[in-house]
């Protein structure tokens, strides 16, 4: 029976195979249709630079309350508001810079809030989200504290922080 | 494939080639035990495309897929194109192991391709991987390792550096190396400037786009979806970050640079002269990017040592610029009489096209007439089975390979952050930014670091 089933599946997909795969439009395949990325920059052009320009990451790095603020708009299940994912992007971009006198210092608070997010989520999307965060700016230091926030979770938070804290140990 | 079947099918053409009776004749090389043989890793879009499924250059004897559909319907391929029935692999590792494959095709995402070449090579086997190489420049600098160290053969499904027209340039690219090697564009040491874009023939498919809220949906039970996943991070699955569409996700490749980038560049870098070399500056305008999904961009340049750009224009504000100018001369892409430029050429209409050439005071040159008196290029080996059975590097392989998804890699790099940044090509390592090197270098999951540093 199984394996009528899985004929009848594969000669229903042989019809609805396209010879040149290049024609499926990302519209096409998903019926929950979200608006691409393209799509969204374009009808968000100027919001999102906005959202990004050095004035408004300073005010929301300026306090340890503020960042806390922001990173607890991360929604489960993908849900989160994309400007929200993109500043908070840019921040672990911005702490990287070895330009900035004050970069260090908000990276060590930045990092911080990250661990501290992540430790409280009870959501696995959230949790992976912000260990993905510590990808990018995360540091040697921060290794036992990853690998403990992986401990606590289920395979989708073991396996980020275990990949996390391989890049943490290999970092500058 | 073992070494003393691969001897016995070199020296069999070897004696061959002394005896009075043609090889193919005494020997039977046309038999299917003379030769070589081909399994495919992944069966998705691209490897029911010529260079994989059908190409007759060696022998179809398997293929896997972490997709059960995609097995079924490749075993059901193979036999409608005359392979008759081959092995369907439980998974590439089972496939790797089967000595009695002598080439793998890659055609996996590319957040697999890196994995699946080191693995590849260490398990003897040579090597035809689709593009990009790679994701990062870290998975790349390990492929030209571990291939050269095992003294494999390799080679990347693109080609414009040695056959077919450009793309909407309309010609192919070798005339246009013949002018630049020749210092008929910029005399030697002085810049080029390459543009890219729908003004000169090239698009950069923005359509390649993620979508920004992705939900979670159920896996069908077909699909190993860990396993589709591999190296990259793990993220619930939707159908639109695999298949045909997994284009759109930072995690697996990078939109319409990572389908279209090496196709471009990799030519261009043959074209100017710097296979050997990469950019040190990279600049970048447009949109911040979504962490996870692929968005557009406006312009991103790469720069050389030598002042020598290569512009990628997004946004089309180039598009009444030359392909290429030098100091000395500009090229343009041939045009049709209504003035556009055809989107793709094919081999019948490249008899009647050049691009057009102009000097410095905008003379306009006569290209044919100039391209008489102009030596060839240097050879190349353009048939892989001749590269393997040979062992002689192929046209497009791990090196020059390398360094033309190193532009590829670089790009990207600059468009996730944002901003440009500047790049060592001997040391392969971003100049003082922890943050681009960190894209350049990414961990993965295990156990799949752990085979990348396998020798």
């Amino acid at each position: 029976m199984k394996k009528l089933l899985l004929a009848v599946a594969v000669a229903a997909s042989l019809f609805a195979v396209r010879a040149d795969y290049n024609d499926i439009k990302p519209e096409e395949t998903s019926k929950k249709a979200a608006p691409t990325a393209v799509a969204w920059q374009g009808s968000n052009a100027k919001k999102l630079a906005a959202a990004v320009d050095c004035k408004t990451i300073a005010k929301l790095v300026e306090t340890d309350e503020s960042m806390a603020a922001l990173l607890a708009k991360v929604e489960g299940a993908y849900k989160t508001d994309p400007i929200v994912a993109t500043q908070i992007m840019e921040i672990s971009h911005k702490v990287m810079c070895t330009k900035c006198d004050k970069a260090p210092k908000c990276r060590e608070r930045w990092v911080a809030q990250l661990i501290k997010a992540a430790e409280t989520s009870t959501d696995s999307y959230r949790t992976t989200f912000f260990l993905d965060q510590l990808r990018w700016c995360g540091r040697k230091a921060d290794v036992e504290a990853v690998l403990a926030i992986g401990a606590k979770g289920d395979k989708a938070v073991k396996d980020f922080s275990e990949m996390v804290a391989r890049e943490l140990k290999a970092a500058e | 494939m073992n070494t003393s079947r691969r001897t016995f099918l070199k020296t069999a053409g070897a004696v061959g080639a002394f005896n009075l009776i043609p090889a193919k004749v005494l020997w039977g090389a046309s038999a299917p035990s003379n030769q070589l043989t081909r399994a495919l890793i992944g069966f998705g879009g691209i490897a029911r495309s010529e260079n994989h499924l059908p190409y007759r250059g060696s022998r179809l004897i398997g293929l896997c897929d972490p997709d059960q559909l995609h097995v079924q319907q490749g075993l059901v391929a193979a036999e409608k194109h005359g392979w008759g029935k081959i092995k369907a692999y439980e998974n590439f590792m089972k496939l790797l192991d089967d000595p009695s494959v002598d080439v793998v095709h890659i055609c996996t995402p590319p957040h697999w391709h890196g994995v699946q070449s080191v693995m590849a090579a260490n398990a003897g086997k040579d090597i035809w991987c689709e593009k990009p190489m790679t994701r990062t420049v870290g998975e790349g600098k390990r492929v030209m390792e571990v291939v050269q160290a095992k003294k494999r053969m390799f080679r990347l499904n693109t080609w414009f550096r040695f056959k077919d027209p450009f793309y909407g340039f309309g010609t192919p690219v070798k005339p246009v190396r013949q002018m630049v090697e020749n210092n008929l564009v910029s005399n030697p040491g002085e810049p080029i400037r390459c543009v890219f874009g729908a003004g000169q023939g090239f698009s950069w498919k923005f359509f390649w786009s993620g979508l920004v809220n992705l939900l979670p949906e159920e896996c069908p039970k077909t699909f190993d979806w860990d396993m589709w996943l591999g190296p990259a991070p793990w993220k619930p699955y939707n159908k639109h970050r695999a298949h045909a569409t997994f284009r759109g996700y930072w995690d697996y490749d990078a939109g319409g640079l990572g389908d279209m980038a090496q196709h471009y560049l990799d030519p261009v870098q043959y074209l100017l002269c710097k296979d050997d070399t990469s950019p040190v500056k990279i600049d970048y305008k447009g949109p911040k990017q979504h962490p996870e999904v692929v968005g557009r961009f406006d312009r991103i340049t790469l720069t050389y040592a030598d002042g020598t750009e290569i512009i990628l224009d997004g946004d089309e504000s180039l598009k009444n610029e030359p392909f290429l100018k030098g100091t000395k001369a500009t090229i343009w892409p041939y045009r049709l009489p209504d003035g556009s430029i055809r989107s793709w050429t094919t081999h019948k209409q490249a008899e009647n096209q050049m691009f057009r050439m102009f000097d410095s005071a905008g003379k306009e040159l006569d290209v044919r007439k100039i391209l008489k008196d102009l030596p060839e290029p240097a050879p190349q080996v353009t048939d892989f089975m001749e590269s393997v059975r040979e062992r002689k590097q192929f046209a497009l392989n791990e090196d020059n390979g390398f360094r033309s998804c190193t532009m590829f890699n670089l790009a990207i790099v600059a468009q996730r952050l944002g901003r440009g940044f500047e790049f060592d090509p001997v040391t392969l390592h971003a100049k003082n930014d922890p943050a681009a090197e960190r894209l350049l270098y990414q961990s993965m999951r295990e156990p799949w670091a752990s085979e990348m540093a396998k020798n």
